[in-house]
């Protein structure tokens, strides 16, 4: 009986190894294979979130693009364009013999459908196009935008802008929906590959468009296979096995292994995301500024880059992340100094502190957990107690909004919507949005800021535009109602004839395949 | 008779969906989130959560909600999903088959290993089958699926290199045309020997990881229901009547011993279905779990609902059958 059970296991274990053996292989010297663990819902490009724009920078065009080396909207479907002194009429005029997938021209029409859908529909850069009151198409090549009120950042949401063929778009539409749900598994674009399968929550395979308007030349990445892998400790053991070249989200504790091995390339790159502490300055004793002060410089920010980013972030300096035009560099970097913060806080009438602040943090997210351990070690030297709150980003967002939660310090992120400086300390510090955007957790404002983000909002002249972003983030740092930590870095890991990777903050945690090339892939 | 059971037994099923929806809406409304804050996505304006809301008719009082989606569920229309804004029941029928294939090839597993185990261990117990049984019972149930599953994965993918990762298919192969969904079945039906083998072997591993836990049960209950049958006056009249061993066992006692065990597989349908939320993640499989997964996460309750209720009915289905079954095995019972 043992005999023959022994004999049952050999005999099976042989069926898997033929079975295994006989799963096909297929040429892939000429494919990117990527793993990521955040799945793609729809190839729609009004989504301007990074899960769905990671699909969309393949299939589609936008109408600018923003070049993150000279911090400047570059051109793309439009060549040039043109923004009237009183920063109210914007033309643009459109390359010629650009087509999509389906072999039609992209013209005018295209682009004001685009954007008409994007309001219709009310997500992704709606909100930016909103102040459009009117659109005319001049000829097929040209077309005029007229906005209801100068508003600076218009020009930096059009990277975000992808153009989606009309035709296309109404030939597949079902009641009214501007072809949702057909986009949900199908693309309507123009840009350098294109759909060709997507196989639910598994993989998504996209070939290169052959007519693609900018050409292929010193180009050979002919498909890209992109697989859904929610697991990290999955996406290492597939890296290791040679099955993917770019793992998109390796765990941190991964790192120290991919830095040594030679056949991986572990590529960090600093993104617009920023790690901070939010004040709540409606909550006592945080409405004195000596006191948000205090906290900030009991922050020890080589800890979090160390131990929490592993090395890969960099100190923030302020709010606005140095990837940005108008970042202001002039700011002072934040200092770890305990005895400075103790003497603020004698200064506010807290010596030895004496208080404890409820501080909230999304759960599961590792850089908030080591920070919050270091929070509770160098605050409670102040003598500040820290009552710790975990909760999801979705319960999170709704304290945030909501000017009776309990939280007095938020540990969140500044993520920006779009790459303009003034926007964004817009949405985070206006008096305008307490309660209205999430983001605006510290409930903190001031006039003289509101002001000057009502001008730079209206601002057309970019001289101008700086000086009043860096003059508002000088006086928001000033006024500490967040202590900005660390730019979060972005880390993901690639075999070395992976060549061409880089890092676009207006297409975050996303690749720019159409510039990337594989050397020497076997 | 019996189709009388089966006509209360389907009215009793509407009981249970009303039941199942009225709670999965208490639910909804008790989470300290805004579904319309989530699905207008990060940075969205107050006035695009509230287009959002009136359009997904989130801004209604919760019983009208409640009521507007019976009524509509009546119809078989289940809404439309927040994140894809495709029919809800597009979506269910797209993810389905993948994971009834994977929920029969765990069930076949569990059977095909815990019945005979089962059998061999209350035989002979002691035996080496029995020992292996208890091993599996003790780790079938003991050690979280979760953790097994990346654990069978990082052996026989990561190490042995004798299974895939995950997924359905290899990368190099495209899914057969469309039949039932299954790409087994469909694959089989094109006659395309290679797709049928490549989908066959990345079905086993995750197949194998669901059913642990199930053949840990299945397995000790058939055990006990077998020993305390083999106890039995006709079992023992059977043996004194000099009939071999192998009859005894295999037709007289094994018929009675397989009702116990039997009832625990229309409920272990559930467990499969509950955990195929854990299991197809870890080995992205594309089915109802992962579906659930990715609509949790972004709080697309449309399709969170849609996902409960077919689990609901595939549950209350399968019991149902196991109950018709137990008629055809044991003709005493009646309904």
């Amino acid at each position: 009986m043992k005999c023959r059970f022994f004999n049952l296991l050999v005999i099976g274990g042989l069926v898997l190894a033929v079975f295994a053996a006989a799963a096909g292989a297929g040429e892939l010297s000429n494919t990117l294979v990527i793993a990521q663990a955040e799945y793609t819902f729809s190839f729609d490009a009004i989504y301007n979130w990074s899960d769905v724009n990671r699909m969309s920078r393949l299939a589609y065009d936008p109408l600018v693009q923003y070049d993150p080396t000279a911090k400047a909207i570059v051109p793309c479907v439009a060549k040039r364009w043109e923004i009237s002194e009183d920063g109210l009429t914007y033309t643009f005029w459109l390359e010629e013999g650009i087509t999509f997938h389906d072999g039609s021209d992209l013209t005018a029409s295209d682009v004001k459908y685009t954007v008409e859908r994007t309001v219709a529909i009310g997500e992704g850069v709606s909100r930016f196009l909103e102040n459009i009151t009117h659109i005319e198409e001049i000829n097929d090549y040209t077309i005029r935008f007229e906005l209801g009120r100068a508003d600076s950042s218009l020009i930096e949401a059009l990277p975000a802008l992808y153009i989606v063929n009309e035709d296309g778009a109404k030939a597949n539409e079902v009641d009214g929906d501007w072809a949702q749900a057909y986009l949900r598994d199908n693309d309507l674009g123009s840009g350098p590959y294109e759909v060709i399968l997507n196989l639910l929550e598994q993989r998504t395979v996209f070939t290169k468009f052959d007519a693609y308007w900018k050409g292929w030349e010193g180009r050979n990445i002919e498909k890209v296979i992109w697989l859904w892998i929610a697991e990290s400790a999955t996406q290492r053991l597939m890296f290791e096995n040679g099955e993917v070249d770019i793992a998109m989200q390796p765990s941190m504790a991964d790192l120290p292994y991919f830095e040594t091995d030679p056949d991986t390339v572990v590529h960090s790159s600093a993104t617009p995301i920023i790690l901070m502490t939010s004040f709540r300055v409606i909550h006592k004793p945080l409405d004195d500024v000596r006191v948000r002060q205090a906290l900030a410089m009991a922050i020890d920010y080589d800890y979090v880059l160390d131990v929490a980013y592993l090395g890969y972030g960099k100190l923030a300096q302020g709010p606005v992340p140095s990837t940005f035009t108008y970042h202001n560099d002039g700011l002072p970097l934040p200092t770890f100094d305990l005895d400075a913060a103790k003497q603020l806080l004698a200064d506010a009438g807290y010596p030895g502190g004496g208080f404890t602040l409820k501080l909230s943090y999304e759960s599961g997210q590792e850089d908030k957990v080591r920070t919050l351990e270091m929070l509770q070690e160098t605050w409670g030297e102040l003598g500040v107690g820290i009552e710790p709150m975990a909760a999801d980003w979705m319960a999170q967002a709704s304290m945030q909004l909501d000017a009776t939660s309990e939280p007095d310090v938020y540990l969140n992120y500044i993520w920006p919507s779009g790459i303009n400086s003034a926007q964004l300390l817009y949405e985070f510090y206006s008096g305008a949005v307490k309660g209205i955007y999430d983001n605006n957790s510290s409930y903190w404002s001031d006039p003289g800021v509101d002001r000057l983000l009502h001008a730079a909002m209206a601002e057309a002249d970019p001289a101008t535009l700086a000086g009043i972003v860096k003059e508002a983030q000088e006086l928001i740092v000033e006024a500490a109602p967040a202590a900005w930590i660390a730019e979060v870095p972005y880390v993901l890991v690639a075999r070395p004839y992976v060549k061409g990777y880089s890092y676009n903050p207006a297409h975050q945690q996303t690749l720019d395949v159409y510039n990337m090339r594989l050397e020497g892939k076997e | 008779m019996i189709l009388r059971y089966v006509l209360r037994r389907c009215i009793f099923l509407v009981f249970v969906i009303v039941g199942v929806t009225g709670l999965l809406f208490l639910i909804t409304y008790s989470i300290p989130a805004d579904p319309a804050r989530v699905a207008a996505g990060p940075g969205a304006t107050p006035k695009q959560v509230e287009n959002l809301r009136q359009k997904l008719g989130l801004d209604r009082p919760a019983y009208v909600q409640y009521l507007t989606y019976m009524k509509n569920l009546f119809r078989g229309d289940l809404g439309k999903s927040t994140r894809t804004k495709k029919p809800v029941i597009e979506e269910l029928k797209s993810y389905l088959p993948a994971s009834l294939e994977l929920m029969v090839a765990a069930m076949l597993i569990n059977v095909l290993i815990a019945v005979p185990f089962g059998v061999l261990s209350a035989v002979k117990p002691g035996h080496l089958a029995d020992s292996v049984s208890r091993l599996f019972a003790a780790l079938g149930m003991g050690l979280p699926l979760f953790w097994v599953a990346l654990l069978a994965q990082f052996i026989f993918y990561g190490k042995l290199h004798v299974l895939p990762f995950g997924g359905r298919l290899s990368t190099s192969l495209l899914p057969p045309a469309h039949f039932t969904g299954s790409f087994i079945i469909d694959a089989l039906l094109a006659g395309d020997w290679l797709l049928f083998k490549d989908a066959l072997v990345h079905l086993i591993l995750p197949a194998t990881v669901m059913a642990l836990p199930e053949i840990a049960v299945t397995s000790r209950l058939m055990r006990s229901s077998m020993l305390e049958v083999l106890g039995q006056d006709y079992i023992r009249t059977a043996r004194s009547k000099g009939l071999p061993e192998r009859l005894v066992v295999g037709k007289h006692a094994l018929r009675n011993a397989v009702l116990v065990p039997l009832t625990m597989v229309g409920m272990q349908v559930g467990w499969i279905l509950g955990n195929t939320l854990l299991v197809e993640t870890v080995f992205s499989w594309g089915g109802l779990g992962f579906l659930a997964f990715n609509a949790i996460y972004k709080l697309d309750f449309p399709v969170i609902m849609g996902v409960a209720l077919v689990m609901c009915f595939v549950f209350v289905i399968l019991n149902l059958l196991v109950d018709i079954l137990y008629a055809y095995i044991d003709p005493r019972i009646l309904y």
